[in-house]
């Protein structure tokens, strides 16, 4: 697989500020997520949401992969994972806007498939929590991003970050029971 | 937002908490939080938090990413293909979506479904099958079926098709949510089969007829839907090439799939006429004939080509698993009574009716779709109908399980069509595959094909009217059609004489195989140019057939030749070598008892198979069934278990339960975990075994009896001798019945039943049945046998517990010749006949001769087999004896914990 070389270019854009690399980033991440979705979605059967989940991990590493040799590895997958969360929630808001605009659709005719299934976390939710999080502690916000987003296993945060994977795991929970309390909160 | 101190507080209690369990939990949080509820509150709600099953933030993400992907879908929404806009997405299977569209112009207003295929450019079949259907439903002009208005392709070259669109529900959710009786359901379907009876006019088959493709509108109209697997059933199509083509599609909705779709057979008007069976069976019930959920795969086909269905009337009154009253009458209700009401309407007419419909035989059931609803319609009129008439009462289940062996073979022999291979057991399986197939192979291949399809679509079980028809007829008939027949071409006869030869020898009927492999031979022999590994498969088939038939000596000479001209030339690493260089192997084995030299061949072949690319599993797993098979001969049952597990779970991953290779391992390993004392795992291993043969091949065959065998001996060490000799004798009766009162084995089950009858002290029927056992070896083994000396070492073993020791002597010295010259002076068969011969010794008054020799050989013993061996514990005991009677009490003392307390039960 070719990841553009200037994947890393651009991020390295992106993160110092300047918004119209987005724009060129936002198409590699779909190009590359509709690429390996053709593969586990032509299953159509089964777990969707977590083959899906899988999807935004393969794809995130796959990103990533062509750059590993970078200097600075903890802040560069900060970043990948903090792109994809962004394809993601802006599409799902992009989404909901469509759908306001087209009333409902209409279910599924040959009762072979199902409309996306009722979940009571959204993203667009937990992005918000997220933000919340970031400003009271940010550590927690970025471990959630990274193995959330990013896929990123707790070994793999903990060598990122320079901590133990052990702290990952309870950052995780804690973090996780934060953002669930908040969102239900709401 | 909160201060920061507070924050730390929370954060520092969670963790300290969150691996405590509830009490503690508890009481920790009362004594750090004190007066502060609200601290309390907080930390609670985070821990309550913690520890869910699913992770809905996981959850959230693969929504999103969902949704994401279904954009792709999404991206034509809002675009113009041809005249219409696309509005939404009505839904979406497997290889296409299907697209709600509008026509809003100066001429008029209209709503249409346009199908898109999927990934048209990663299958090109399925390209090709949407043009199909193009064809097909311009054809169909019908109220109930949906029309095609147009078809094009997207600018990307993605093929599509404009439809009717159907505003509406599936037949079967509008049903129940109008609460329609069984009468207004059968209306409604027999208006579905006026739509499937127009097409079968038109010469279409639905094949794909269920319920999620039957729409009914607001106005009660039936529309059929998705002719997407249909194909013209055109005069032209219905010749001889059908079935090859068949077997590359799967069924696409296994639970509503007809025996004949499962078995890859032709699919006709009839098969709609099965579904529509399913369907109305459905419809009525509110259950599946067949549901995959209690089912594997293979279960459910089994089950489609097996069972009868619980009729309807039965199932309305069934509670499946899981469910509650509540659920079984939700379904009655639904058809506006209750289910004792429900089941009294169902009963009789109308569970004739769908039984009738769902005949396993295709020509059994209706004639046509229009029988089938006038059928219905004299139910509705309160008319006799045709289903209760005449001979509704057949059972089809019994007659499949009668035919089952018949189905498998024919089965096996079209799957075999495809690959052109004939038969399919794995030695078999690749002789005869042109594999570099030149042009002229391929022909030839073709020809082969066209024949057999020819021969075995006429003498289907399922055409047979009225009659049983066995695989033997099927055969039979073959073998005369190709004698008939003088204008085949001599390789195409070849050909032809091996796979039926070998569908024979599967049978077991390997007399009938040998005169064709004979002629097959002797054409190969005259070919020009003459291949060499042609000819050594033809000979290694002649030579299996002999085997089998017990012609030991010519078996033994065209195996030698196959072997020879097998590792000349260019192809002595090939798979077809080691094919027969293990064939050699099994006969060195079973026919010359010859371990060592097995040995070597298995390894030579196990060498071969593992340095062949590719998918050499099943190869590998028998060598090393057969290696641990060497073992047991040998008396290495350690080694022969480690092989023999290592075989089995190469079985267990690359076959079917019912695989009969799987239940032969299986067999095999039980065998050697009963000789190694495993008793519990041993008997479980091989009633496993049983059971997969009685269910898969029938009570009635050889590997039964072998098992029976091996189960008869487990019960005999388990001290049960009424069963051990029930299971031998069964053993005895199948063998004699199959293989002839001359065949070794039968020889060797009469052997058994002479040491069990030695066991149960019953020495004159003991010496009978081992002198039965040695006149049956002299037919069919060599002299030098160590099944010949097995036995001669029981008879010499009986003779002297009834006191004839000159005769006793002789028969001990001629099997320890044998022992000593094929199985070595330190093998425990050599033992234990030294054992016999040192205590006759010592009973003729003989002790200096026969002490040291039943000394030696009770520490060989002891050495090979094992404190508790039945062996061990009466050379032990005897030995004892010995002692205790010269006064050595201290040596008798000695061997008495080995000897063991009673008598020993065994020889």
């Amino acid at each position: 697989m070719q990841v553009p070389a200037n994947f890393t270019q651009l991020l390295t854009e992106w993160r110092s500020g300047q918004p119209q690399a987005l724009d060129r980033l936002t198409p590699l991440v779909y190009d590359e997520l509709r690429r390996l979705a053709r593969g586990y979605m032509r299953a159509e059967r089964g777990s969707h949401t977590l083959q899906a989940t899988a999807v935004v991990h393969e794809a995130f590493l796959r990103l990533i992969q062509a750059n590993v040799a970078l200097q600075d590895r903890g802040h560069f997958f900060a970043l990948a994972s903090r792109l994809m969360r962004r394809v993601l929630v802006d599409h799902a808001k992009s989404r909901s806007r469509i759908k306001r605009n087209a009333g409902t659709r209409e279910a599924a005719a040959d009762g072979s498939n199902e409309t996306a299934p009722h979940f009571n976390v959204d993203v667009v939710a937990l992005d918000d929590a997220l933000e919340s999080l970031l400003q009271l502690e940010p550590r927690l916000a970025q471990v959630i991003e990274l193995h959330y987003f990013g896929g990123m296993t707790y070994d793999e945060i903990a060598q990122a970050m320079g901590a133990s994977a052990a702290t990952v795991h309870r950052d995780i929970r804690l973090a996780r029971a934060w953002l669930l309390n908040e969102i239900n909160g709401i | 937002m909160l201060p920061r101190a507070r924050w730390q507080k929370i954060q520092s209690l969670f963790e300290e908490l969150v691996d405590l369990d509830g009490v503690e939990r508890v009481a920790h949080l009362d004594k750090a939080c004190g007066d502060d509820s609200d601290l309390r509150v907080s930390v609670q709600s985070l821990l309550s938090f913690d520890g869910a099953r699913t992770d809905p933030l996981l959850n959230a993400i693969g929504a999103a990413a969902e949704s994401l992907l279904e954009d792709h879908r999404d991206r034509l929404i809002g675009s113009r293909v041809g005249p219409y806009r696309i509005v939404s997405i009505l839904g979406h299977g497997g290889m296409s979506t299907v697209y709600r569209a509008e026509r809003d112009d100066s001429q008029y207003h209209q709503t249409v479904a346009i199908k898109v295929l999927q990934h048209a450019a990663v299958h090109p079949r399925l390209r090709s099958r949407l043009h199909s259907e193009r064809h097909i439903l311009a054809t169909l002009d019908h109220p109930s079926i949906a029309r095609l208005i147009d078809s094009g392709e997207l600018e990307d070259g993605t093929p599509y098709l404009v439809m009717e669109h159907v505003d509406g529900e599936s037949i079967d959710a509008y049903c129940d949510s109008r609460t329609l009786f069984v009468r207004e359901r059968i209306e409604l379907f027999i208006a579905v089969c006026g739509a499937v009876h127009y097409a079968h006019r038109n010469l279409v088959v639905h094949r794909d007829i269920k319920a999620s493709n039957i729409f009914v509108t607001d106005e009660g109209t039936p529309k059929l839907l998705d002719f997407g697997i249909a194909k013209l059933l055109a005069p032209e199509s219905l010749s001889h090439t059908l079935p090859v083509t068949r077997l590359q599609e799967r069924i696409l909705t296994p639970e509503n799939a007809a025996p004949e779709q499962v078995l890859g057979r032709p699919i006709t008007t009839a098969t709609d006429i099965y579904a529509l069976g399913v369907l109305l069976y459905q419809l009525l019930t509110g259950r599946s004939p067949y549901r995959l959920l209690s089912y594997s795969q293979l279960q459910l086909e089994r089950a489609i080509c097996m069972d009868d269905p619980t009729r309807p009337s039965q199932i309305v009154v069934s509670k499946l698993k899981d469910e509650t009253d509540l659920d079984r009458s939700r379904i009655s209700d639904r058809r506006g009574l209750s289910p004792q009401r429900l089941r009294a309407r169902l009963s009789g007419d109308l569970d004739a009716i769908i039984a009738m419909a769902m005949r396993k035989e295709p020509d059994r059931r209706y004639p046509s779709v229009e029988a089938l609803a006038d059928d219905l319609q004299r139910h509705l009129l309160g008319q006799p109908v045709r289903a209760r008439q005449g001979d509704w009462r057949y059972n089809s289940a019994k007659f499949l399980r009668r035919n089952l062996f018949a189905v498998v073979t024919a089965a096996a022999i079209f799957v075999g069509l495809v690959t052109i291979a004939g038969v399919t057991l794995w030695q078999n399986h690749r002789i005869g595959i042109a594999r570099d197939a030149t042009a002229r192979e391929r022909d030839r291949a073709q020809q082969v094909s066209a024949f057999l399809v020819d021969v075995f679509s006429r003498a289907d079980p399922f055409m047979a009217q009225g009659r049983e028809v066995t695989a033997k007829d099927l055969l039979d008939q073959g073998a005369e059609k190709i004698k008939s027949n003088d204008t085949l071409q001599p390789e195409v006869r070849a050909q032809l004489l091996e796979s039926i030869g070998l569908a024979y020898r599967r049978q077991g009927l390997s007399e009938n195989a040998i005169p064709l492999f004979e002629q097959a031979v002797t054409i190969r022999r005259e070919a020009r140019p003459l291949d060499n590994r042609v000819l050594a498969a033809a000979l290694a088939n002649l030579a299996q057939a002999l085997t089998d038939a017990g012609h030991l000596v010519s078996a033994d000479a065209y195996l030698q030749q196959a072997v020879a001209l097998s590792q000349s030339g260019e192809g002595s690493q090939s798979a077809e070598t080691a094919d027969i260089v293990f064939q050699y192997g099994n006969f060195l084995l079973s026919a010359k008892s010859d371990p060592d030299r097995a040995k070597k061949l298995f390894d030579d072949a196990l060498r071969i198979y593992r340095n062949i690319p590719g998918d050499q599993h099943l190869a590998i797993a028998a060598t090393l069934s057969a290696l641990a098979a060497a073992a047991v001969w040998s008396g290495d049952y350690m080694i022969a278990e480690q092989h023999q597990r290592e075989a089995l779970n190469l079985f267990r991953a690359t076959v079917s339960r019912n695989h009969p290779d799987h239940a032969v391992a299986l067999a095999t390993l039980g065998h050697i975990l009963a000789q190694r004392g495993k008793y519990t795992e041993a008997e479980q291993t091989l009633n496993e075994a049983l059971e997969i043969e009685r269910n898969v091949f029938g009570a009635d065959n050889q590997r039964v009896a072998s098992i029976e065998a091996d189960l008869g001996i487990l019960y005999q060490r388990k001290g049960d001798p009424a069963r051990a000799m029930a299971s031998t004798m069964n053993a005895l009766k199948i063998t004699t019945n199959h293989l002839g009162a001359n065949h070794y084995l039968t020889g060797y089950f009469f052997d058994a039943i002479a040491t069990l009858d030695l066991d149960a002290g019953n020495l004159s029927a003991a010496e009978s049945n081992a002198r039965q056992a040695l006149a049956v070896y002299a037919q069919a083994l060599p002299a030098q046998h160590l099944y010949v000396a097995a036995t001669r070492q029981l008879l010499g073993e009986v003779l002297l517990r009834r006191g004839q020791y000159a005769a006793a002597e002789t028969e001990l010295r001629a099997a320890l010749d044998i022992d000593i010259a094929l199985a070595g002076s330190s093998n425990w068969r050599t033992s234990r006949t030294e054992a016999s011969l040192g205590w006759l010794l010592i009973e003729e008054n003989n002790a200096a001769e026969g002490e040291p020799m039943l000394a030696a050989a009770q520490k060989k013993l002891l050495g090979t087999l094992g404190a508790g061996h039945p062996e061990v514990m009466l050379a032990t005991s005897r030995l004892a004896d010995y002692f205790r009677a010269h006064h050595r009490e201290a040596d008798a003392a000695r061997l008495q914990p080995i000897a063991g307390a009673a008598a020993p039960p065994l020889r």
